[in-house]
């Protein structure tokens, strides 16, 4: 099985580095440009909730990106080590968010579901979130 | 990654790029900047050339329509790229903001 391992500061510039790096990990499997662009973007929302929410009242923290290419299906798996979610059923629902003054949507997880073919979400308050997601590549 | 173009009290605003949480605040200001410097009635968002968006933009745009809904503007979207026509669908704003 093809797989990937990266750690990086969860910072902003690496928003953009993080979701080149699993469509580039992906785009070996041939998928077509819109699978790539899913994934791109659901990619680019869980980052996004790790620097906007698991790290908010720290200065750093690490995100750990994990993925895997099984018989054409991407899995790919976000860690942080950051706040947790503390009721994961709200986090889930479309426009709820606890950034509203920030202009924050509310819709980071309604895209991962949607762009994606799976969203699994664990978490624990003051431990740390991992979102798993896959994608069907061919 | 910006333009913009005032013709017949229609300012029609073309963001192009990538538009995420890392740089939509220069997105923000500019456009802040455009809504309060010039004279129209129609605003349109040209999202022609958007190579990539996340929902951070959709906070973007809809922070934006709150703010131009306030001054009585109409508020479209022309012409979406695949991309962002996949986001817009997907978080329901073309119920609110319709496409020209």
């Amino acid at each position: 099985m093809d797989s990937m391992y990266i750690k990086v500061n969860a910072t902003p510039t690496n928003e953009s580095f993080l979701r080149g790096v699993v469509s580039a990990f992906a785009a070996r499997a041939n998928p077509t440009m819109e699978v790539i662009s899913d994934i791109k973007t659901a990619v680019s929302e869980a980052v996004t909730n790790v620097i906007v929410h698991a790290y908010a009242d720290r200065d750093t923290g690490e995100i750990e990106v994990r993925a895997s290419i099984d018989e054409g299906v991407l899995t790919v798996e976000i860690t942080d080590r950051g706040a947790g979610i503390p009721n994961i059923n709200e986090a889930l629902k479309d426009f709820f968010t606890t950034r509203a003054d920030e202009e924050r949507s509310g819709l980071g997880f309604t895209i991962m579901a949607g762009f994606m073919d799976s969203l699994n979400v664990t978490s624990q308050s003051g431990a740390g979130t991992t979102v798993t997601m896959t994608k069907k590549l061919a | 990654m910006l333009e913009h173009n005032l013709k017949n009290g229609t300012l029609t605003v073309k963001l192009q790029g990538e538009i995420d949480h890392a740089n939509a605040p220069s997105f923000r200001v500019e456009l802040d900047r455009l809504i309060r410097a010039l004279k129209f009635e129609r605003f349109v968002f040209d999202l022609s050339e958007i190579a990539f968006m996340d929902s951070t933009a959709v906070g973007l745009i809809l922070g934006r329509y709150t703010n131009l809904k306030g001054l009585h503007k109409h508020v479209y979207f022309n012409e979406p790229s695949t991309v962002a026509d996949k986001v817009l669908k997907v978080s329901g704003l073309y119920t609110i903001i319709p496409k020209i």
